[in-house]
């Protein structure tokens, strides 16, 4: 994309709000200001998923949860001013990385039979997945800087921190692997999973 | 035997070309991210989202600088004082 292309980053934010932001030292801190019951929540999701993504293809991201919201700009420039330091950390540690996922979809139980069979179906389900899983990681190991997983309602889904310009080996080396008809992956994502613990679960 | 796995890679948004679904979507903007203590998050039986204030975006001033330069005339409007 040139300097001459149509726009391709939304500049409005949530609800159609004007996409405003706060500087604090080298982080740029986008925000929008929103009145209740604007537009549809699902809406204001996407909207919200459209700015981040939009600055997410040119460089380095740490998105807030959605929603957060905060009752005012200053109080926002007080939060920014407290975690300036931390987030720039982060965008430099995150910045030439991608979030790729694997989702591993858990095995039909037996449907039949008795409890105890119910049960070892389920445990060798389990198994599966893990073993699924182990293979996926050592099939990245030398793209994946990082990888985390979490135990989900219908099976296993898996992280990995990946270099920028690599997704498509990424997808090719899962997609290489036996058992992948249940499994899916997407990506590049805004590494979130890999933020610090101490700006997603502050204290 | 050979895989023929669903796969899907993109980073466009909901109905562009590499599709990812609004779960997907879904899933990582309300499931991950930076929390702020003390925000305000409404809900109403897991349905709406009702919510007042500011919805913010960190990124580094470097990218920001990109993006507007990749965008139209309507740039932002500063309204914070830089400190």
């Amino acid at each position: 994309m040139t300097r001459n292309d149509p726009p391709a980053t939304p500049m409005t934010g949530v609800g159609g709000a004007r996409l405003l932001h706060s500087d604090e030292q080298s982080v740029a801190c986008w925000y929008s200001e929103t009145q209740p019951a604007q537009s549809s929540a699902q809406a204001d999701v996407l909207a919200f998923h459209g700015v981040v993504n939009a600055f997410f293809q040119r460089g380095a991201v740490v998105p807030f949860r959605f929603p957060t919201t905060l009752p005012d700009a200053a109080a926002l420039q007080t939060w920014l001013a407290a975690n300036a330091s931390e987030v720039t950390r982060e965008l430099e540690r995150l910045g030439p990385m991608v979030q790729m996922e694997i989702h591993l979809a858990n095995p039909a139980a037996r449907a039949s039979g008795s409890g105890r069979e119910y049960l070892e179906s389920r445990r060798d389900a389990e198994r599966s997945l893990a073993d699924r899983a182990r293979l996926a990681r050592d099939a990245v190991a030398d793209l994946a800087a990082e990888w985390r997983q979490r135990e989900t309602r219908d099976g296993l889904r898996c992280y990995a921190l990946v270099p920028r310009g690599r997704e498509q080996e990424f997808v090719a080396r899962i997609g290489a692997l036996a058992g992948g008809a249940t499994s899916r992956v997407t990506g590049p994502w805004p590494p979130a999973e890999f933020l610090n613990a101490a700006l997603t679960r502050p204290s | 035997m050979p895989a023929d796995p669903q796969l899907l890679v993109s980073a466009a948004a909901p109905g562009g070309e590499n599709e990812i679904s609004l779960l997907d979507v879904l899933d990582h903007v309300l499931n991950s991210g930076v929390v702020i203590q003390g925000s305000i998050v409404i809900s109403i039986a897991g349905v709406d989202l009702v919510y007042l204030g500011l919805n913010v975006v960190l990124t580094s001033v470097e990218t920001a600088l990109r993006t507007i330069s990749g965008s139209d005339k309507r740039h932002p409007e500063r309204r914070l004082p830089r400190r």
